[in-house]
C-alpha cells in the first residue's frame, strides 16, 4: 500500500489516509544559558477541542463503566429468576432496579478509579517513608491505631444484616443479645484485635518472618475455642457468628488502605527479602477477630443472664427496614460513607504532616481520589439498596414464613426441586457477585502490577469466586441438613492446614487474605435477598465463613496447579 | 557423531512498539494477530507525555502502562501498524504512542519444513 504524504487507501479499517510531518518541526527549540548551558522547556499546556474532550472522557469512563456494568447486570436478573422460581411472584419495581443497577455500576466504577488513581498511590508512599523515618515502635503503634480506629468508625458489624424476625431471634438468642445490646463491647474486642493482628503482622514481616506460623496457631485456637462453644447449650450461633465477623471486619476502603501500606511498607522493612506484597495482613487480622469474638462470647457467657427473651414480642416477618444491610436515607448513606473514608484519608495524613515531617504527595490526586471513592461508595450503597433488594422478605423456604402480601403463594415445588433451585442460586449469585467484590479487585490489580501480568485479576477473581460459591453451597447445605457447623469448619480447617503446609508462603498469604475480604459488600445483600441465612439473617448463620473458607482453599489448590503465582 | 545444530535468521524483519494504557495491551496483541503478526511480548511501564499537559484532564489518562513488542515482517509491518493504530484509538488524546524499529535479523524455533521449503 501506498503510504506517502497525502495518500490514501481502503482497508477492511475503512479508508485511511496517511500524512506525514517530520517530528523535527512539533520538538521545541531548545535556548541555552550563556555558558552553554541548557534552558529547561517548560512544555506549554494542550488544549483539547470540545470533539476531543469528549473522546477522551467517553474511552476513559466507557471502558470502566462497561466492566462494572457487565458484572453488576446479572445479579438482579438471577435474583428476579429466582424469586419467580420459587414464589411464582416478583417483587420489585423494574424502574428502581434498572436505576440501582445503573448506580451500582457507576458507583463501583468512580470508587475503584478513585482508590486506584488517588488513594493507593498515596497510601503505598506513606507506607513506604514511615519504616525508613520512624522506629520500629512508632510503626507498630501507628498500625494498631489504624486497625483499631478503622474498626470502630466503620464498624464491620453495620454489614451484617440482622434482623428482628421471631425465628432469628429464638434461634439465635445469645447473637441477638450480643448484636443489639453490647455490640459496643463487640466493636471495641474487635478493634483492638484487628490493631494487634496489624502490629503483629508488621512486626513479623519486618523480622522477616513468615506470617503462616501466626496463621496456624489462630486459626487452631479458634477451631479449639469453637469446639468448646458448640459445648454449652443456650450459646447457639455465637462461633457461627464469630466466624462471620471476621469476614466482615474491614470494609474495603480499610482493605484496600491495608494492602496498599503494607505493599508501600513491605521493600523497606524487608529490605527486600523475598516478598514485594505485605500479604497475609488481612487474613491474620480476620482470625484475629474469629479469636477474640470467641473469647468474648466465653467470657460474657455466664455474666450475662441466660438470654430471657420473649419472642413473642418480635414481629414473625422480618421488618424490612430493620433486617436490610442497606441503609434508610440519603443522610444515612452519606454519614456512613464518610465514616468509612475519612479515617483512612486523615490517619495517613496525619501520619505524613507530624510523623514523617513530610508534604502530602501529589494533594491533587488525593483529593480527587478521595471525592470520586466517596461518591462512588455512597452509589454503590445506593444502587444496592435499589437494584438487589428485590425481595427483602423472601425467606428460606424449610422456614415458616410470611410473604409480603398475603395474596402470594409458594410456588409448590416438590421439595428436591426446591432445595436444588436454592442450592443452584446460591452458587450462581455469589459466583457472580464476587467479580463486583471491590477490595478483591483492588487485591488482584496489585497482584497483577507486581507479578508483571503473569497472575491477573480476573484470574484471581474467577478462581476466589468460584471457591466463594462451592462454600455458600456448602453453607446452604448445612442449614437444609441441620448440621452442626462444627462438622465443617473440622474438615475445612485440615484441608487448609495441609494445602497452606505445602504452599509457599506467598501464596498461603494471598490465601488468608482472600478468605478476610469474602463475601464482601456487593455478596452480602444479594445473599440475603435470596433469604438465606437465618431466616435472611446472615449474622450467625455461618455462611460467611464457609465463603471465606472455600475462596481460601480454592486459591491454594490453584496456586499449587500454579494457576496462581505470587512473586 | 552428534548432529549440528542450526540458527536460522530471519531477515526483513521489523519491531512494532506501542506503548498503552494499562489495560489496553489485550486489544493491541489482537489487532496485531488480526493483522498477521505471529506473537507480542508484554510488559507493564509508568509513562509520562501528554497527561502532565493535559491539566484536569489529565485525570482520565493512566500512568501505568503496558509496552506491547510485536515483530513482524517488512511486508506485513504497514497493515500491522495500521490495525493497532486504529484498533487502540491513538488518534485520541493521552490513548499511547507507537513506533517500528528496523531490525538487523531475528531467530527463533522454525518448523523444519517450513525451513526445507525456503532454504533448498
Amino acid at each position: 500500500m501506498n503510504q506517502e504524504n497525502g495518500s490514501e487507501y481502503s482497508s477492511r479499517n475503512g479508508t485511511v489516509v496517511i500524512r506525514r510531518i517530520s517530528y523535527n518541526l512539533l520538538t521545541p527549540k531548545i535556548r541555552r544559558h550563556l555558558k552553554g548551558g541548557i534552558v529547561p522547556h517548560v512544555a506549554p499546556p494542550v488544549k483539547l477541542n470540545s470533539k476531543d474532550i469528549y473522546r477522551l472522557l467517553h474511552s476513559y469512563f466507557s471502558h470502566r463503566f462497561l466492566d462494572q456494568f457487565r458484572v453488576i447486570l446479572p445479579l438482579p436478573l438471577l435474583l428476579i429468576a429466582f424469586q419467580w422460581l420459587t414464589w411464582r411472584h416478583f417483587d420489585g419495581h423494574s424502574v428502581s432496579i434498572v436505576t440501582g443497577v445503573l448506580a451500582l455500576s457507576a458507583g463501583l466504577m468512580l470508587f475503584l478509579e478513585g482508590l486506584r488513581s488517588g488513594l493507593i498511590p498515596f497510601w503505598e508512599t506513606v507506607g513506604n517513608l514511615l519504616p525508613q523515618k520512624t522506629s520500629l515502635s512508632t510503626l507498630l503503634l501507628f498500625m494498631f491505631l489504624t486497625g483499631f480506629g478503622l474498626t470502630l468508625s466503620e464498624p464491620g458489624l453495620a454489614f451484617l444484616p440482622h434482623s428482628d424476625s421471631r425465628i432469628a431471634v429464638a434461634q439465635a438468642p445469645f447473637v441477638h443479645t450480643l448484636l443489639h445490646q453490647h455490640s459496643l463491647w463487640l466493636t471495641w474486642a474487635m478493634g483492638t484485635a484487628t490493631g494487634l493482628a496489624l502490629s503483629l503482622g508488621v512486626l513479623l514481616l519486618s523480622r522477616g518472618l513468615s506470617l503462616k506460623p501466626a496463621l496456624t496457631i489462630l486459626l487452631l485456637a479458634s477451631v479449639v475455642l469453637t469446639w468448646v462453644l458448640s459445648r454449652i447449650p443456650h450459646l447457639d450461633r455465637l462461633a457461627e457468628l464469630a466466624w462471620d465477623a471476621a469476614s466482615v471486619t474491614l470494609g474495603p476502603v480499610s482493605i484496600s488502605l491495608i494492602l496498599a501500606l503494607g505493599k508501600g511498607m513491605v521493600p523497606s522493612i524487608t529490605k527486600g527479602r523475598k516478598t514485594r506484597l505485605g500479604l497475609g495482613l488481612i487474613g491474620l487480622t480476620a482470625l484475629a477477630v474469629v479469636a477474640v469474638v470467641l473469647l468474648l462470647g466465653l467470657i460474657m457467657a455466664p455474666l450475662l443472664p441466660a438470654p430471657d427473651i420473649d419472642i413473642n414480642a418480635y414481629p414473625l416477618a422480618p421488618d424490612p427496614r430493620v433486617t436490610s444491610w442497606h441503609l434508610s436515607g440519603p443522610i444515612d448513606t452519606i454519614l456512613w460513607t464518610l465514616r468509612a473514608i475519612v479515617p483512612t484519608v486523615v490517619l495517613p495524613v496525619l501520619a505524613c504532616l507530624f510523623l514523617l515531617r513530610e508534604k502530602i504527595p501529589e494533594p491533587g490526586m488525593l483529593a480527587y481520589g478521595t471525592i470520586l471513592a466517596a461518591l462512588g461508595l455512597t452509589l454503590t450503597h445506593f444502587g444496592s439498596t435499589l437494584g438487589l433488594s428485590i425481595t427483602g422478605t423472601a425467606s428460606a423456604p424449610w422456614e415458616p414464613t410470611v410473604p409480603t402480601q398475603a395474596s402470594v403463594v409458594p410456588a409448590n415445588l416438590p421439595p428436591w426441586a426446591e432445595h436444588g433451585t436454592i442450592l443452584i442460586f446460591a452458587f450462581a449469585l455469589t459466583f457472580a457477585s464476587t467479580f463486583a467484590n471491590p477490595g478483591l479487585n483492588i487485591l488482584g490489580s496489585l497482584l497483577e502490577n507486581v507479578s508483571n501480568g503473569v497472575s491477573t485479576r480476573k484470574g484471581l477473581l474467577r478462581i476466589v469466586a468460584i471457591g466463594a460459591a462451592s462454600g455458600i453451597v456448602m453453607g446452604v447445605l448445612k442449614e437444609m441438613l441441620a448440621i452442626h457447623f462444627i462438622w465443617f469448619l473440622l474438615p475445612a480447617t485440615l484441608a487448609l492446614l495441609l494445602l497452606a503446609q505445602s504452599s509457599l508462603v506467598q501464596r498461603a498469604a494471598l490465601a488468608w487474605d482472600c478468605g478476610g475480604i469474602i463475601p464482601g459488600p456487593i455478596t452480602l445483600p444479594a445473599l440475603q435477598a435470596m433469604g438465606l441465612g437465618i431466616n435472611g439473617t446472615l449474622a450467625g448463620s455461618g455462611l460467611l465463613a464457609m465463603a471465606a473458607m472455600g475462596s481460601m482453599i480454592a486459591v491454594l489448590l490453584a496456586s499449587l496447579r500454579n494457576h496462581i503465582h505470587t512473586p | 557423531m552428534t548432529t549440528p545444530r542450526t540458527i536460522t535468521f530471519l531477515t526483513d524483519v521489523k519491531l512494532i512498539t506501542c506503548i498503552v494504557q494499562r489495560g489496553m495491551g489485550d486489544t493491541i496483541v489482537k489487532a496485531a494477530r488480526d493483522a498477521g503478526a505471529q506473537g507480542a511480548t508484554v510488559y507493564f511501564a509508568k509513562g509520562s507525555g501528554v497527561r502532565e499537559r493535559l491539566g484536569i484532564l489529565g485525570v482520565a489518562v493512566e500512568v501505568e502502562k503496558e509496552v506491547v513488542n510485536i515483530v513482524v515482517s517488512d511486508a506485513q509491518a504497514d497493515a500491522v501498524f495500521e490495525n493497532v493504530y486504529l484498533a487502540g484509538q491513538l488518534d485520541i488524546p493521552g490513548m499511547g504512542f507507537m513506533y517500528v524499529t528496523p531490525l538487523e535479523k531475528a531467530a527463533t524455533y522454525i518448523p523444519k519444513e517450513v525451513i526445507d521449503k525456503f532454504n533448498s
